[in-house]
C-alpha cells in the first residue's frame, strides 16, 4: 500500500496543482476529490479482475479472456503504456531538477543516472523496491505534514472563495488530469498476484487512493490559500515555491533542499516500480521465465524516449494538461472494464 | 580479486564524483543583500544596483565609531536593456558568481516605479533563486542612493532593511509587501498594489550629516504604475482597514485637562469587511474592533474610573476612525484606486455581480459607499492606577 501511495503522490504533488488550478481556479480541491472517485472506480475494476484470476497479472489473464490474439494486443498496449509513462515521469523529473536546481546540467545526465540506478535496484525483485520505499515513505508524509504546518500562517483560506465561481464544468474539466494520475492505481493489475494476501489488495488500493486524494486536496488548498488562484495557476511548480516561501521568524528558511531529497527518493521509487512492471509485462508477453534479461534494453529505450518525446518544457506541460488525462484513463479504466465485462459474460475465472 | 577491483572502482568514483555540474564553491560567491532598480540615464535602459556582502567585514555586531577601514558591503551596479541584461553586465566587473538567494529586499526607484514595475518584476519570478518572501519597496528618489547609504547601527544596510521591515509592527506606520503579495495584487482585478516606502532622511539629532534610510508610509499604485503615497497616519488607517495587525500609539485628549494627551497603544485589532446589497445598491460595511492599553499620560487626571475609561474609549474610536477615513478618502478621492481589496471581497461574496461590474470597478470604486463602525476598548492601564506624579 505504501508503495502505491509513494508512486502516485510523488509526481502528482509537484506538477498537478498548477495545471488543475489553471482550469478550475480556486475550486481545484474539488477536482481532486472527483479524481479520487475515478481512481476508486479503476481500482474496483482491476481488483475484481484480480480476484477472478488470482496468481495472474493482467497480461496473462487477458489472453484467457479475449483469446490469444486480442489478449496479446492488450498486453502490448499495457507494455507500451507503462514504458511511455515511465519515460514521461523520468523526463518530468529531469526537467524539474534542471529548472529548479542545476540549470547547466544537461537533461540526459539526470535521465541516465536515474534509469541505471533503477535498473540496478529492480534486479532485486519487487520486495527490494517495497523495502526501499519503506525508508522514504514515512519521511515524505512527515515532510508534507510539516510543510503544511509551517505554511499555515501564510494561508488565507478566504482565497478559496467563492466556491464554484464559474459553475461545475471547470471543476470537471480540471478533474480529468488528476484522474489520470489516480488511475495509475492500475499498476495494481500487475502487483496483485504477488501479494501474500490477495484480498488485502482491494483494501490497500482504496486506502492508498484516499490518502493520495487527501494530500492532493491539501496541496490544492494550500497553494491557492497562500498564493491566490491566479498566481498559482501561472506558477510552474507551486508546491515547490510553497516550500521555498516558508520562513519562521527569519530563522527557518531555505527548506527546499530537505524537501528535495525525499521527493527525489519517492520519484525514484515510482520510476523503479513502473520500470519493473514494464519488464515484467514484456517477460510475460514473451513467455520468458524471468524478467531480468529485459532490464537493460528497457533502460535504453526509456532513456531515449525520455529525451525524444518532448522538444521543450511547454510541450511536456501541454501534453500532461491536455492529452494525458483522456489517454491514460482509456487505458487504465477502459481496457480493464472491457476485460471485466467480457470475463463476466463468459463466466470465466474464480467465483 | 574481483572484490579488490570493485573496491578500487568505488574509491575512484567517490573521489572524482564529489561534486556536480552546477556547483559553485562558497568563496566564489558574491552574495547579494539588496537590489535596487532605477531608470538609467539613457533612454529605455534600466540601472541595476546591488549591495554585495563582504562577509569578513561583517563580523561583529555594530559599526565602529569612525574607524571603519573597510566597508562591510560593496555597492555596485550596471546598466542594461533589461534587468537580466544589466545582471549579465554586472559580471563584467564583479569577479565572483553572483548569488541572489540571500537577497532581503528589492528597492525600486521612484521614477522607474512611475513608469511601471511589471516589466522589471518578471525577472524575479521566473528565476529559481528568488524566494517570494523578499520584500519590495519604493524609495522616494533613487534606489542607488538608498543602497549606498551608510547605516548608523548595522554593518550593512541590507540588515537595516530587514531589521526595519521586521520591526514595522512597532509603529505600523508603513506597509509591508513581499513578492507574493505583489504578484497577487498585480494579477487580481479587485485590488491595486501597495508597497512599502523608503526615504533617505537627515536625522536631525545626528552629528554626522549622512542620510539614513527611513521606512515610512505606503506607495500606492494603479495597476503597476506608482501614482502616489499615503503618509504615516493614512498608512495606519489603511492597515487597520485591511485587517493587518496594527499597533502603535494613538494620542487621545485627556478627559479633564484637555490640552494634554493620553497615549494609548493598540494591542489587538480585527477588521471585518462585508459587502452588502441594500436596495440593489452595493455598500461595503467595515467593522473594526480594537483593544488598547494606556501606556502614558501627560496630564495628571485620574483615569482609573470606568466612566473615564468609557470616555477614552469613545475618543480612541474617533481617533481611529479619523485615520481610517483619511486613508479611505485618499484612495477614493485623490487616487481613485481600490487598494483595500473591496473588489476581491465583492467577488468572493457576490460572484455573479462581480462578473458584471469588474471591468468598470475603477469607476465604481470612488463612488462606493463605505460604512465604517469602530469599537474600541481600553483594557489596562499599565502598572499604576492614579498617576504617581500627582501631588
Amino acid at each position: 500500500m505504501w508503495l502505491l501511495i509513494t508512486t502516485i503522490l510523488s509526481t502528482a504533488i509537484l506538477f498537478l496543482p498548477s495545471i488543475v488550478v489553471a482550469e478550475a481556479k480556486q475550486d481545484g480541491w474539488l477536482s481532486a476529490i472527483f479524481a479520487t472517485f475515478v481512481g476508486l472506480l479503476v481500482m474496483l475494476v482491476v481488483s475484481t479482475l484480480g480476484l477472478k484470476f488470482p496468481q495472474q497479472t493482467i497480461v496473462e489473464y487477458s489472453e484467457i479472456i479475449l483469446g490469444r490474439f486480442l489478449g496479446k494486443i492488450v498486453g502490448l498496449v499495457f507494455i507500451w503504456f507503462f514504458l511511455h509513462m515511465n519515460a514521461i515521469v523520468v523526463r518530468e523529473f529531469a526537467e524539474f531538477m534542471v529548472v529548479s536546481f542545476m540549470p547547466e546540467t544537461p537533461l540526459i545526465v539526470f535521465i541516465i543516472t536515474f534509469v541505471l540506478l533503477s535498473a540496478f535496484v529492480l534486479r532485486g525483485g519487487i520486495e527490494v523496491i517495497a523495502r526501499t520505499n519503506e525508508v522514504f515513505f514515512p519521511v515524505l508524509i512527515l515532510l508534507v505534514i510539516i510543510v503544511t504546518i509551517l505554511v499555515a500562517k501564510d494561508a488565507d483560506f478566504t482565497r478559496l472563495m467563492p466556491v464554484l465561481e464559474r459553475g461545475i464544468s471547470p471543476v470537471l474539466k480540471g478533474a480529468i488530469m488528476p484522474s489520470g494520475w489516480q488511475g495509475e492505481i492500475v499498476a495494481l493489475a500487475f502487483l496483485l498476484p504477488y501479494l501474500n494476501r490477495i484480498h488485502e489488495g482491494r483494501r490497500a488500493g482504496s486506502l492508498s487512493l484516499l490518502i493520495v486524494g487527501f494530500f492532493l486536496v491539501l496541496a490544492e488548498v494550500l497553494t491557492v490559500a497562500v498564493f491566490g488562484a491566479e498566481v498559482a495557476a501561472r506558477t510552474m511548480f507551486p508546491t515547490f515555491v510553497l516550500v521555498r516561501y516558508i520562513s519562521i521568524a527569519e530563522f527557518l528558511e531555505h527548506l527546499d533542499p530537505f524537501f528535495m531529497v525525499f521527493w527525489i527518493g519517492s520519484v525514484f521509487i515510482k520510476i523503479t516500480l513502473f520500470y519493473y512492471i514494464t519488464c515484467l509485462a514484456i517477460a510475460q508477453w514473451l513467455n520468458l521465465r524471468d524478467y531480468k534479461p529485459v532490464t537493460l534494453p528497457v533502460a535504453t529505450i526509456t532513456s531515449a524516449l525520455s529525451v525524444l518525446l518532448f522538444g521543450n518544457i511547454t510541450e511536456l506541460v501541454d501534453f500532461i494538461a491536455k492529452v494525458w488525462g483522456p489517454y491514460a484513463l482509456s487505458i487504465q479504466l477502459g481496457i480493464p472494464a472491457l476485460l471485466l465485462v467480457v470475463a463476466m459474460l463468459r463466466r470465466q475465472g474464480k467465483r | 580479486m574481483k572484490k579488490r577491483i570493485a573496491v578500487f572502482l568505488i574509491l575512484v568514483l567517490l573521489l572524482t564524483n564529489s561534486g556536480c555540474w552546477s556547483r559553485v564553491e562558497i568563496e566564489d560567491l558574491a552574495v547579494v543583500l539588496l537590489i535596487g532598480l532605477d531608470k538609467a540615464k539613457e533612454e529605455g535602459k534600466v540601472r541595476l544596483t546591488v549591495q554585495l556582502a563582504r562577509p569578513a567585514e561583517m563580523v561583529g555586531g555594530t559599526a565602529e565609531g569612525g574607524r571603519s577601514t573597510k566597508k562591510a558591503v560593496w555597492v555596485t551596479g550596471s546598466t542594461g536593456d533589461s534587468v537580466y541584461d544589466a545582471q549579465q553586465n554586472l559580471s563584467m566587473h564583479v569577479s565572483r558568481e553572483i548569488f541572489w538567494a540571500h537577497t532581503r529586499a528589492i528597492i525600486i526607484g521612484e521614477e522607474l516605479a512611475r513608469e511601471g514595475i511589471a516589466p522589471v518584476i518578471d525577472f524575479f519570478d521566473r528565476r529559481r533563486d528568488f524566494r517570494r518572501r523578499i520584500g519590495i519597496a519604493v524609495v522616494k528618489g533613487e534606489a542607488r542612493e538608498l543602497l549606498e547609504a551608510e547605516p548608523g547601527l548595522e554593518k550593512a544596510s541590507g540588515q537595516v532593511y530587514s531589521g526595519l521591515l521586521v520591526r514595522q509592527f512597532r509603529h505600523s506606520k508603513a506597509t509591508i509587501s513581499d513578492l507574493r503579495d505583489i504578484y497577487e495584487m498585480l494579477t487580481s482585478k479587485g485590488i491595486h498594489p501597495t508597497t512599502s516606502r523608503f526615504e533617505l532622511v537627515k536625522l536631525k539629532d545626528e552629528k554626522n550629516t549622512k542620510k539614513q534610510p527611513k521606512l515610512t508610509g505606503t506607495a500606492v499604485f494603479r495597476d503597476d504604475k506608482l501614482i502616489g503615497w499615503l503618509d504615516e497616519a493614512e498608512t495606519r488607517g489603511f492597515l487597520l482597514l485591511i485587517g493587518k495587525k496594527v499597533t502603535g500609539v494613538f494620542p487621545v485628549k485627556c478627559p479633564v485637562c484637555e490640552e494634554k494627551n493620553v497615549s494609548i497603544v493598540l494591542t489587538r485589532s480585527s477588521t471585518s469587511i462585508k459587502p452588502q446589497l441594500v436596495n440593489g445598491e452595493l455598500i461595503i460595511t467595515v467593522q473594526i474592533k480594537a483593544e488598547g492599553d494606556v501606556r502614558e499620560q501627560m496630564c495628571q487626571d485620574d483615569l482609573s474610573r470606568p466612566e473615564i475609561i468609557e470616555m477614552l474609549n469613545q475618543r480612541l474610536a474617533q481617533a481611529i476612525k479619523a485615520e481610517v477615513i483619511a486613508a479611505l478618502n485618499k484612495a477614493q478621492r485623490n487616487y481613485q484606486v481600490d487598494i483595500f481589496g473591496f473588489g476581491e471581497v465583492v467577488r468572493r461574496k457576490f460572484p455573479k455581480l462581480w462578473q458584471k461590474i469588474e471591468y468598470k470597478w475603477d469607476e465604481e470604486f470612488p463612488e462606493l459607499p463605505v460604512k465604517i463602525s469602530i469599537e474600541a476598548k481600553i483594557r489596562r492601564l499599565g502598572m499604576i492606577l492614579e498617576p504617581t506624579t500627582k501631588p
